[in-house]
């Protein structure tokens, strides 16, 4: 079957606060006609960040993304208009209706913003709003509606457009049990008259529903103990911004610099270690990338110790010095 | 764009009161502004047309520093004599004129008759009288037989209209001097007098408003800068508040030219019902000012065409606030 979507190593990066963070990293996905995909992942694993490319609204570093066949990273003025209102459909995390209309004028709103005239565009909010059971509340403002019942109205909207894709920002996110499974429902619903619905969600419940899961943030398994120490001499890095966190070092002599270093190609020593203490604590307890380089200042004698050990030999009572990262 | 208007019906209900009462003072202030340039002309006329005054060189101006003279001095011209003085009527002061009032139509009545006997008063209806009504010059008692309107001068001193035998008992102990005579040719006059036009005496009487049309005009402009941040803050705070919906919008197709449009018009249809709402608000607040308010029909396409422009400015920087907006915020 040919991929309706099709991401191919996906670079996004980005500068915030000086410094550049990478979202995605190479990332790719497939997805066919019909087939109700969940992103899942923790804050700031990327979910948004793919979405907000599936729907052409951040640019990409490097990598491509087709929907349809649309080359959706390379799209601009009208070509990008017309493929926001006819092949996807958006669902935003927390509704995100305009409280001043209506659900009827909510729905109807791509199609009025299209230029398709006032009758047509209600009439097709009325059959969208019967189709999530939500007739009786045509004519309510969204804060007349239950929370379950604004996302309904806001995946209404996602369909006005008869859309090949349909993204939905944590469908679920801040709704009781029963909305959220109504909620549910829907998209099994929506995905089964061969719509590709691509969810982003970091409640691991909604797994068994979906037909494809695919993890943002893959578990990085706890590096073996090491019983080698580490010697670096003046200048010698030991590991660097945004690499992969492994182990967290304690230094036995010696003293290092932790250096952040930003996008314009600046870097600042951040704080300095000195025997005994520890560095690069926070990125393999966290499970993020490095967030600054530790250069050797003077020759140093560094442990590796995995989570475990670190637990046991570290005394958390003493106040220990210990970095950020 | 008027489903948010009602949405927000409230807020915005209580903003165009704001701005219409802002616009509503700066309405008064033109009005002001109006009546003290407009007031010395009207008044130069109900006293004596366009006819030109032959004063003694030591008069400024009728109503400004006039100058009587023994009546014989100007027995050589011809003219109709006529004698102007400060006076007051039961303490509140009033600019007595004396004259006679057979040949000429000065001053137009609203009501009543011209003096015609010793006592017969013709007062501007600003001094709150009616026909019949007893007035006292000093221990002179005089009567109301007519009234007119727009002759006030010095920023609302009531004219009164008295016959020049009348006038003389009450300002100068019965002696028979006189300010002038009223000619209606040009001709060359004697060294110790001269010719002012109704023009000359109009502009003569205005000067002493000087400053406080200064002072208004200010005012006016201070008025002018609050209307402008107010009506460009509001716009612009909308655009802001709005700036979510902006960004759901555009991700859903909208584009910027259609939103910043509609955010334009907005804030013109908001500015808009202020000024007219002002407009309104004024005809009722005038009245209540002791002096005359002649809001001059120029107000009403200044005020809005200034409102608009200052609408538009501040809409301008709320659609640079949409086309900023990127449709990425929508997933928060």
């Amino acid at each position: 079957m040919i991929d309706l979507v099709a991401i191919d190593d996906l670079v996004v990066e980005y500068t915030t606060d000086r410094y550049t963070v990478r979202p995605l990293d190479g990332f790719t996905m497939h997805a066919p006609p019909g087939q109700l995909v969940a992103l899942l992942g923790p804050s700031g694993s990327g979910k948004t960040t793919l979405l907000s490319i599936l729907s052409a609204m951040i640019p990409a570093t490097s990598g491509s993304v087709h929907v349809n066949g649309i080359d959706v990273l390379g799209l601009k003025g009208t070509a990008l208009e017309d493929y926001r209102r006819k092949t996807i459909g958006i669902v935003f995390q927390g509704f995100n209706l305009i409280p001043s209309l209506t659900a009827r004028e909510n729905v109807a709103a791509p199609l009025l913003l299209a230029g398709v005239k006032n009758k047509i565009a209600l009439a097709r909010a009325d059959e969208l709003l019967d189709e999530v059971d939500l007739a009786d509340r045509a004519g309510h403002k969204p804060v007349q509606l239950s929370g379950g019942q604004q996302q309904r109205v806001a995946v209404a909207r996602g369909l006005v457009g008869d859309p090949l894709v349909l993204l939905a920002d944590e469908p679920t996110a801040n709704l009781d049990h029963i909305s959220a499974e109504s909620v549910v429902e829907l998209l099994r619903r929506l995905r089964e008259r061969g719509r590709t619905i691509i969810i982003s969600t970091h409640d691991d419940r909604l797994l068994p529903v979906v037909d494809q899961v695919v993890t943002m943030h893959p578990d990085h398994p706890s590096p073996p103990a090491m019983l080698d120490e580490v010697h670096l001499v003046p200048g010698e890095v030991l590991f660097r911004q945004s690499g992969q966190s492994d182990y967290i070092y304690q230094i036995l002599s010696g003293t290092v610099d932790i250096v952040r270093e930003y996008a314009d190609g600046t870097s600042a020593v951040i704080a300095t270690r000195t025997a005994p203490a520890f560095v690069g604590e926070l990125g393999p307890m966290l499970d993020f990338p490095r967030s600054a380089t530790v250069v050797a200042q003077r020759t140093v004698h560094l442990k590796p110790l995995t989570i475990d050990q670190y637990m046991a030999t570290a005394d958390p009572g003493a106040g220990a010095r210990t970095s950020q990262d | 764009m008027l489903r948010d208007l009602q949405y927000r019906r409230w807020r915005v209900g209580l903003t165009i009161l704001l701005m219409a009462i802002v616009m509503t003072l700066l309405f008064i202030m033109s009005g002001l502004v109006n009546q003290f340039n407009a007031e010395p002309g009207l008044a130069t006329q109900r006293a004596a047309g366009d006819q030109n005054w032959i004063v003694s060189q030591g008069t400024g101006g009728p109503f400004t520093s006039p100058r009587p003279v023994e009546a014989s001095i100007l027995d050589g011209i011809t003219g109709e004599p006529i004698l102007v003085t400060p006076g007051s009527i039961g303490g509140v002061r009033v600019s007595l004129v004396g004259r006679s009032y057979d040949n000429l139509d000065e001053p137009l009545l609203v009501a009543g008759d011209h003096p015609r006997a010793r006592g017969d008063v013709v007062i501007d209806e600003t001094g709150g009288y009616a026909i019949g009504d007893t007035v006292m010059f000093g221990q002179i008692q005089g009567r109301v037989v007519g009234l007119t309107d727009d002759a006030t001068v010095l920023a609302g001193v009531p004219v009164t209209f008295v016959t020049l035998e009348f006038h003389q008992e009450i300002a100068v102990g019965g002696q028979n001097l006189v300010l002038g005579k009223l000619t209606g040719e040009t001709r060359s006059v004697p060294p110790e007098l001269k010719v002012m036009t109704a023009d000359d005496v109009a502009a003569d009487t205005l000067l002493p408003l000087d400053g406080a049309i200064s002072s208004v005009t200010l005012v006016r402009v201070l008025l002018w800068l609050i209307t402008v941040i107010i009506i460009a803050a509001i716009i612009y705070i909308t655009a802001l508040e709005r700036t979510r919906d902006f960004a759901v919008l555009k991700a859903v197709g909208g584009n910027t030219r259609d939103l910043g449009l509609s955010l334009l018009i907005q804030g013109l249809v908001m500015t808009l019902i202020a000024v007219v709402f002002a407009g309104v608000l004024q005809t009722f607040i005038a009245p209540t000012f002791p002096l005359k308010v002649r809001v001059p029909s120029s107000a009403w396409f200044t005020i809005a065409g200034g409102a608009a422009v200052a609408a538009i400015a501040a809409g301008l920087a709320g659609v640079s606030r949409v086309k900023s907006t990127s449709p990425a915020e929508a997933f928060g």
